[in-house]
């Protein structure tokens, strides 16, 4: 069996709920760390058949959504610092190891992000839908507009390119205005804020594209605010084009810091497996 | 509790939970290696998460590249070049 690693906390966490979700779920505790883990199967993830899985859309989703809400529950109860999918040890020799070895780091992140929690921000916007609002409100376009108007077949071909283009740099304009703004302002309520990729339509199943991509820390006492302030931002998103979506309490996953690859290995030699 | 409330509600997008639990949270080497960036999930990644930076610049959203004015300026400069060279080529070929 092989042990797999969902977050670790610095309070003894009930478990009770996340049993649910996963039956085999435990805790193993070292120098007041308490690692959320459950039992894997080995032929789940040895080379032949983890190759199988990994390409095996259903498989992945389902364990990571696993993931997801085990944490979730923990998360519930104290802090914690979620890992990465799939972190996995032979034996609990070898997982107690790399606990004194990170416990630290583990000890000032678990402080450090001690009654925050991480917030998403995503912003999407229609084009056609925006290009339509820019039109009736841009002074110079409705200029073009009247000139198309009073233009021959000709000319008005031409006219048209031209309002075109202006649409192009009235809608970045405004878009670039109105993804800083809110970045910014979101960023006002919080502790630490991340600049994720955006992700492409496929993905989102949504209508208009992504243009920002964000993660914020927020202090659990300024959370409403932070969503106030979310809140006030989006604009009546049908009409103009644009929508600002929050999601969260998330836990932390944008705020650990990624670790050096190393790990005990003259803890994890001298630790055979049974 | 509420807050909890509007996690449920908000129906996290399936998007929104991959991209964090395959792609963030803290990285701890264990026994086993799962190269995520190396298997096939190569395959999930640019279907889920691999950038869009193009598309975002398509749609002129650029402001997070702190050189874009630049990167845009020297686009111009290149173009500017292009058109001497191409009128000095032009020149040449009607003098014949």
């Amino acid at each position: 069996m092989l042990i797999y690693v969902y977050c670790i906390t610095n309070k003894e966490p009930n478990l009770n709920g996340a049993k649910e979700l996963v039956r085999g779920l435990y805790f193993i505790s070292e120098q007041g760390l308490y690692a959320v883990v459950s039992e894997e199967k080995e032929e789940e993830f040895d080379q032949a058949n983890l190759e199988k899985n990994l390409s095996n859309l259903e498989w992945i989703k389902q364990l990571a959504v696993l993931h997801e809400k085990v944490i979730e529950q923990i998360m519930e109860q104290a802090g914690v610092i979620p890992f990465k999918f799939g972190t996995l040890f032979n034996n609990e020799q070898n997982l107690k190891a790399m606990l004194v070895e990170h416990e630290d780091e583990f000890k000032t992140d678990l402080d450090q992000l001690a009654d925050k929690e991480e917030w998403g921000v995503k912003v999407y916007c229609d084009k056609e839908k925006l290009k339509q609002t820019v039109d009736v409100q841009n002074e110079e376009i409705k200029k073009i507009d009247d000139e198309i108007n009073a233009s021959s077949p000709g000319k008005a071909f031409i006219l048209k390119k031209k309002k075109e283009e202006l649409l192009d740099v009235v809608l970045s304009k405004t878009l670039n205005t109105y993804i800083q703004e809110s970045f910014d302002q979101l960023g006002q309520h919080c502790e630490e804020s991340r600049l994720n990729r955006v992700l492409p339509k496929e993905v989102t199943g949504r209508k208009g594209e992504m243009i920002l991509n964000a993660a914020y820390l927020v202090a659990k006492d300024q959370v409403t605010r932070f969503n106030q302030e979310a809140d006030r931002l989006n604009p009546d998103g049908k009409e103009k084009g644009i929508s600002l979506d929050v999601s969260g309490p998330w836990p932390p996953y944008n705020f650990c810091l990624p670790r050096a690859k190393s790990r005990g290995l003259s803890a994890n030699k001298k630790i055979n497996n049974e | 509790m509420t807050q909890q409330m509007m996690h449920a509600n908000q129906a996290t997008n399936l998007a929104d939970i991959l991209e964090r639990v395959l792609d963030k949270g803290i990285v701890i080497a264990g026994d086993i290696k799962i190269q995520l960036a190396d298997i096939d999930l190569l395959n999930i990644k640019i279907r889920l998460l691999i950038a869009s930076v193009d598309k975002a610049l398509e749609m002129g959203i650029n402001w997070w590249q702190q050189d874009s004015y630049l990167s845009t300026k020297a686009k111009d400069r290149a173009m500017v070049n292009e058109n001497k060279a191409l009128k000095k080529r032009l020149e040449r070929l009607e003098a014949k």
